[in-house]
C-alpha cells in the first residue's frame, strides 16, 4: 500500500512555479528521501501533503485520503517537523506534550518523557530560553511522541549535533522497522544516502530522478585511475568506455562510461602498473541533477 | 471538544494582556465614578455654555447637538470616554488578529495546523477565548463603576438595567470590532497589516459617527459605521433600550467573523 500518492501535482505562487506535474508514491514502511536544492519545491510538496496549500492542478493523497479535504483526519496519523520550526515561546517540553496530547486525544507524557531523556532535553525549559538545537529536539519529540504512521521531516538534522543526528537516525530506523513510514526531505546527500531506500530528486519544481539508491549508484559513473608502466603506453588513444579527465605522462584519470567488465578485459592486455576503480560518485551524480 | 482543548492555549497566551487591560479599564471607571461627582455639575454647566465644546461632546456621545445636554451628561462620558473606546478597540483588534495572521506572522501556524484539527476549529477556539476575554473586560469595567460609586457614596446613579444595557451595547461593539479584525486577519499573512486595516476601518467609522451630527453626507452614510450603534447617552439619559444597536453590532461581528472563517478554511497557508 502507498502511504503517499501524488499525481500530476502542480502548485504555482503567482508566476513562480512551486511544483509542476509532480508524480510520486511512497510505499508503507519505507524510508523515503526527498532531495533537492533550496527552492526546488520540497517544502511546497510537504505543505500540500499537510493540507496547508491547495494544489492548482493534480491531487495529493495520504492514507488514500485527499490531503485538502481530509487534512485533519490525515494529521491524526502524521508527525510533522517543519523546516523552519517556530514554537510558542512560553511552552516547555512538558507543557507542549500535555497540550499536544490533549488535542490529539492521547497521553503523550510517557512517550515524550522517554524521548526527551533520550535527546537530552530538559522538559521544564521554556522555548524562549532554548537554543536552536534544543528547539529542534522539542520539535522532533512532538513529531515522534504519538508514534505516527507517517513521519514527515523537513530538514530534521539542521542544527543538531552529530550525536543527536545519530539518535534521530536510530529513531527513524526503528519507526521503519515497525512498519511506519518516514518521508525525509533534505538537501544533504549523505543522510539520504545512508538512510533511504528510495529517493526523489527535485529541481525547479520537477522530478529529475525517482529511483532506488542501488539504481542511482549503478547510474553513477566511477572514477578510474590508471598508472602506466611507461610513458609510451600512456600516449595511446583511450578506449571508448573511458572518458579522460586528466592526461599525465604516465597516468590517466578518467570516468568509466562503460561497464567494469569491459574495463577489466581491456586492461588485461595493457602495460598497466596499477589500476584503481573508485566507488560510484553519487555526489557528482546528484550535483549533475541539481545543476 | 478539540476547540475547547485548544482554547487553553489561546487563554494561556491572552490571559495576562486581558487581565492588565481589564484592570486598567476597571481603575479608570473607579477613578471617574469617584472623582467626577465632586465637580461635575459646576463644570458641565460652564462647559455647556460654549457651543464648540457642546458639539465636541455631542460628537463623542453620538447625540444630536439639539438634544438636551444636562449635568448628568458627564456621567455618560464614563462610557464614551476615548480611553474606554481605545482600550476596548485595542483589545478587540489584538485578540481578533491573532489567528491566522498572528500565527502566520510568527511562524507558529505550521505547528498549530500540523495538529489534527480543522482550521475552523482553531479559529473558533480563538473566538471562544476573545469573546470571554471581552466579557471579562467589560464586566470588570462595570465592577469598577460600582466600586467608584460606592466609594464616592454618590447620590446620583443609573439603574442596574440601564447599566447592564449600556455595557451589553459596549460588549457588542467589542464583538463587532473583533469580528472585523478576525476577518482582516484571515486575509493577511502579516499581523501588522491586519491591525492596520482594522484600525483604518475603526477610525473611519469613528470619523463618520462623530461628524454625522454636523454634516448631512456623514449622517447619510453613518448607517455603515459601527460606532453609530454605540450610543450610551441615549441609553443612560434617554432611557432608550439599545436593542437595535445590540442586534446590529452582534450581527456585524458574527457575519464578518463567519466570512473570515470561510476564507481561512479555503485559503493557502504559505511560508513567509
Amino acid at each position: 500500500m502507498n502511504v503517499v500518492t501524488v499525481d500530476r501535482l502542480t502548485m504555482h505562487y503567482g508566476r513562480r512555479v512551486g511544483v509542476e506535474g509532480l508524480n510520486l508514491t511512497v510505499p508503507e514502511g519505507s524510508m523515503f528521501g526527498f532531495l533537492g536544492p533550496n527552492g526546488s519545491g520540497k517544502t511546497t510538496t510537504i505543505r500540500v501533503l499537510l493540507g496547508f496549500l491547495r494544489p492548482n492542478l493534480g491531487e495529493a493523497r495520504v492514507f488514500e485520503l485527499d490531503c485538502w479535504s481530509h487534512s485533519a483526519k490525515i494529521k491524526a496519523e502524521v508527525g510533522y517537523l517543519p523546516g523552519d520550526l517556530r514554537l510558542y515561546p512560553w511552552l516547555t517540553c512538558r507543557e507542549a506534550l500535555r497540550l499536544f496530547g490533549r488535542v490529539r486525544g492521547r497521553d503523550l507524557t510517557k512517550a515524550g518523557a522517554e524521548l526527551s531523556e533520550d535527546f537530552g532535553l530538559d522538559p521544564d525549559v521554556r522555548v524562549r530560553a532554548m537554543s536552536r538545537g534544543m528547539r529542534q529536539k522539542l520539535g522532533l519529540i512532538l513529531a515522534l511522541a504519538h508514534r505516527p504512521r507517517l513521519l514527515i521531516l523537513d530538514e530534521p538534522t539542521a542544527s543538531l549535533d552529530p550525536l543527536m543526528q545519530e539518535k534521530l537516525y536510530r529513531r527513524m530506523g526503528e519507526a521503519v522497522a515497525e512498519g511506519r513510514t518516514v518521508f525525509l526531505s533534505s538537501h544533504t546527500l549523505d543522510e539520504v544516502e545512508r538512510l533511504c531506500s528510495r529517493v526523489v530528486i527535485l529541481r525547479e519544481g520537477k522530478v529529475v530522478a525517482d529511483d532506488t539508491l542501488e539504481s542511482l549508484r549503478a547510474r553513477a559513473r566511477r572514477m578510474v585511475t590508471i598508472q602506466w608502466r611507461d610513458a609510451g603506453a600512456a600516449r595511446q588513444a583511450p578506449p571508448p568506455f573511458l572518458s579522460i579527465l586528466q592526461h599525465q605522462p604516465q597516468a590517466w584519470r578518467a570516468t568509466l562510461t562503460g561497464s567494469t567488465v569491459e574495463l577489466v578485459r581491456w586492461s588485461a592486455g595493457q602495460a598497466i602498473e596499477d589500476l584503481s576503480i573508485e566507488q560510484p560518485d553519487l555526489t557528482a551524480l546528484f550535483q549533475a541533477f541539481y545543476s | 471538544m478539540t476547540g475547547i482543548r485548544l482554547a487553553g492555549k489561546a487563554a494561556r497566551e491572552m490571559g495576562l494582556a486581558t487581565l492588565l487591560i481589564s484592570l486598567g479599564l476597571c481603575a479608570f471607571h473607579v477613578a471617574i465614578a469617584f472623582v467626577l461627582p465632586f465637580f461635575a455639575t459646576e463644570m458641565i454647566e460652564q462647559f455647556l455654555q460654549v457651543n464648540f465644546i457642546q458639539q465636541i461632546i455631542s460628537a463623542f456621545l453620538g447625540v444630536d447637538p439639539g438634544a438636551e445636554l444636562g449635568p448628568g451628561l458627564i456621567n455618560v462620558m464614563e462610557w464614551a470616554h476615548p480611553l474606554v473606546l481605545v482600550l476596548i478597540s485595542a483589545y478587540a483588534i489584538m485578540a481578533g488578529t491573532r489567528t491566522p495572521a498572528g500565527e502566520v506572522d510568527r511562524g507558529t501556524i505550521d505547528v498549530l495546523l500540523g495538529l489534527p484539527i480543522r482550521r475552523f476549529t482553531a479559529y473558533s477556539a480563538e473566538a471562544i477565548v476573545w469573546s470571554a476575554g471581552g466579557l471579562f473586560l467589560v464586566g470588570l469595567g462595570l465592577v469598577g463603576h460600582v466600586i467608584g460609586r460606592e466609594i464616592a457614596e454618590q447620590e446620583y446613579g443609573y439603574g442596574a438595567t440601564s447599566l447592564l444595557l449600556v455595557n451589553a451595547n459596549l460588549y457588542c461593539l467589542f464583538l463587532a470590532i473583533a469580528g472585523i479584525a478576525s476577518f482582516f486577519s484571515t486575509l493577511c499573512d502579516r499581523r501588522g497589516r491586519a491591525v492596520g486595516l482594522s484600525v483604518a476601518v475603526l477610525l473611519t467609522s469613528f470619523f463618520i459617527s462623530s461628524f454625522s451630527s454636523f454634516h448631512v453626507v456623514m449622517k447619510q452614510i453613518s448607517v455603515i459605521s459601527v460606532m453609530n450603534y454605540y450610543r450610551p447617552f441615549r441609553v443612560l439619559q434617554g432611557n432608550v433600550p439599545p436593542l437595535t444597536d445590540i442586534v446590529v453590532l452582534f450581527a456585524v461581528g458574527t457575519v464578518f467573523w463567519i466570512i473570515g472563517g470561510i476564507i481561512f478554511t479555503r485559503r493557502d497557508i504559505r511560508t513567509l
